[in-house]
């Protein structure tokens, strides 16, 4: 099993969607001791990916109902509360949609830390808004501290 | 009986893309029957022109996340008819393997994620993982194996970067390929016999209406990769002409185009081929198929499910097949193919060719012309688009006998009919919500 990870997912096409993946390609310049990924649109391959390391730190952009680039960080019970509260599309299959199904699964999610970024807009435009793009470096140091 | 019903399902789930079912029912009369496509057109085509031949297969790939190594085989297949290239027997190996790997991936995708819950009576997947973590486990373990065969083989999942015009740029060790063995074996021996089981069990809706069922049809092989095209009502049709079976028309409801036979529409996809090809079936999914007592020919569309369950033991089958193929000739480095990234492509005079490749929904048709280095013009024709007459005919036929039945009842069969397809909305754009109007 290899150490910690961490992963960025989201569309870099839909605004604040790419935060996750503009954070991992800013710490892939780093000498980080984690490993980096971008996970882009993962499906239920990250559920093989959190089994196969030890920690897991995930950064996204989500609807926590607070002002634009607000940072909120879950994990453990946080994390689970959040699985049960949020309402699923039957579309779409988000990170959190496959969490969800690895917590049925009974897979150990209590090595997963999900660093989300309240967006401002999912437009289709490739920036970020000025709000999330200003959290960057903050949302970084949250990431380090998890991982270093 | 004379009832007014009007069945309105926006935006129907769990299919690939946005479509809606309209359904308007006056007096037991059956007045409007529409699959709405409302997904943005995408334009691959005239994205298309003017780019340089070689490129092609990597951005048509980019139609599909589910199908790209499906659009990179036909569209590799279209260019080397163009310009006259007969890639050697390694490489057409190999594309069969990830042509076939994808196929599995995509059935299992549907027939576990999209079509089970109906069978359970929960809306989707997630809460069938809480009830049924087996079921879950298991078509994510398929679906795993799938996914690294493409992987793999093709360089990377799901958007093939390895499969070139005439080549590989990197294939596979036989390290490599002897892993990959073993693994499909075992899902062979340990997870098909509980997914046989599990679909032997369910009971599908009882609805026949026999329709035109087009697929390749090859004389060695259960087609995929190469054949001509056949149609149950009107025969064999060559890849070249396939304008004479397919017409492609504008309809106002659809953003995707209808691509329908001359005279009606025609169904493509897991039970065409199975109508078709049934006798070319591997032993154990011809097993399947008796087991599961789908028997050609078949004219329930929604057993196109079942033909799924059926081709995915076939894929398992044939891949343990062309990987031993492939081991018992012994992987030869050789000429690395033309990739879209070379800046010395052979230029050629007014060429024009067509890659027709089955697809996990059916027949997919690529056609260029090409000048010099870039092509000039392009159609692609997905399979989801020749579907989509047929699913309305379907209702058509569907409705006036359910009309008895309670209004949920009614939009419950739709959206299972039309999923039974497993439509690509995304990519026939160019559709799922019931809307009873």
């Amino acid at each position: 099993m290899s150490k910690a990870l961490v992963l960025g997912v989201g569309n870099t096409l839909r605004g604040d969607d790419g935060v996750g993946v503009r954070v991992v390609e800013e710490l892939k310049k780093e000498n980080l001791k984690a490993k980096v990924m971008n996970g882009a649109n993962l499906g239920f391959s990250l559920l093989d990916i959190i089994r196969d390391h030890q920690k897991v730190v995930i950064v996204d952009a989500v609807d926590m109902g607070q002002p634009a680039g607000c940072i909120g960080s879950f994990q453990g019970e946080k994390l689970l509360s959040l699985l049960e509260d949020r309402k699923f599309s039957l579309h779409e299959m988000g990170i959190l949609e496959v969490l969800k199904v690895g917590y049925q699964l009974q897979e150990d999610l209590s090595k997963v830390i999900l660093i989300g970024v309240q967006p401002r807009s999912l437009d289709s435009i490739e920036k970020l808004s000025p709000e999330v793009e200003n959290k960057i470096s903050e949302v970084i140091a949250w990431v380090k501290k998890e991982v270093e | 009986m004379s009832r007014d019903i009007s069945v309105n399902v926006h935006h129907v789930a769990r299919v690939e893309g946005h479509g809606n079912i309209i359904i308007d029912v006056r007096n037991g009369e059956l007045k409007k029957v529409e699959l709405q496509i409302v997904e943005s057109p995408r334009f691959f085509e005239a994205m298309l022109k003017g780019r340089r031949y070689a490129e092609a297969p990597q951005i048509t790939a980019r139609i599909c996340g589910i199908c790209a190594v499906g659009h990179t085989t036909s569209s590799l297949r279209a260019i080397e008819d163009a310009l006259g290239i007969e890639p050697s027997e390694q490489t057409v190996l190999l594309r069969k393997v990830a042509l076939e790997a994808e196929i599995l991936q995509s059935h299992v995708l549907h027939y576990y994620f999209l079509v089970a819950p109906d069978f359970f009576d929960v809306p989707s997947v997630i809460p069938l993982a809480a009830t049924q973590p087996e079921v879950v486990k298991r078509a994510l373990r398929l679906k795993r194996l799938a996914d690294d065969i493409i992987g793999m083989v093709a360089g990377r999942h799901p958007h093939p970067i390895a499969m070139v015009v005439n080549g590989f740029t990197r294939i596979p060790t036989e390290a490599e390929l002897k892993e990959l063995l073993a693994r499909i074996k075992q899902a062979l021996a340990e997870d098909i016999p509980p997914t046989l089981e599990l679909f032997a069990s369910l009971n599908f809706p009882k609805f026949e209406r026999k329709t035109d069922y087009v697929a390749l049809k090859h004389p060695k092989e259960y087609a995929f990769y190469d054949g001509i095209i056949f149609s149950t009502e009107t025969g064999e049709v060559r890849h070249r002409d396939y304008k004479n079976k397919v017409r492609e028309e504008i309809v106002l409801h659809s953003t995707a185009k209808h691509a329908k036979g001359p005279f009606k529409p025609y169904q493509v996809g897991a039970l065409a081929r199975f109508n078709i090809n049934s006798e070319k079936l591997m032993p154990k999914a011809k097993e399947a198929a008796r087991q599961l007592n789908l028997v050609a020919p078949c004219y329930n569309p929604y057993y196109i499910t079942v033909a799924q369950v059926v081709e995915s033991v076939h894929n398992l089958e044939n891949m343990v097949f062309l990987i031993e193929e492939l081991l018992r000739r012994g992987l030869k480095e050789e000429n690395q193919g033309l990739a879209g990234w070379q800046s010395d492509l052979p230029k050629v005079e007014k060429r024009w060719g067509v890659g027709a490749v089955e697809v996990p929904r059916g027949i997919l048709f690529h056609e260029y012309r090409i000048h010099e280095t870039s092509v000039v013009w392009a159609n692609c024709v997905i399979p989801t688009a020749q579907n989509l007459a047929n699913i309305e005919d379907d209702m058509r036929a569907l409705v006036p006998t359910i009309l008895d039945k309670p209004k949920e009842e009614i939009t419950k069969l739709l959206e299972m009919l039309v999923r039974a397809y497993d439509p690509c909305i995304s990519c026939s754009v160019h559709m799922l919500k019931v809307d009873f109007v």
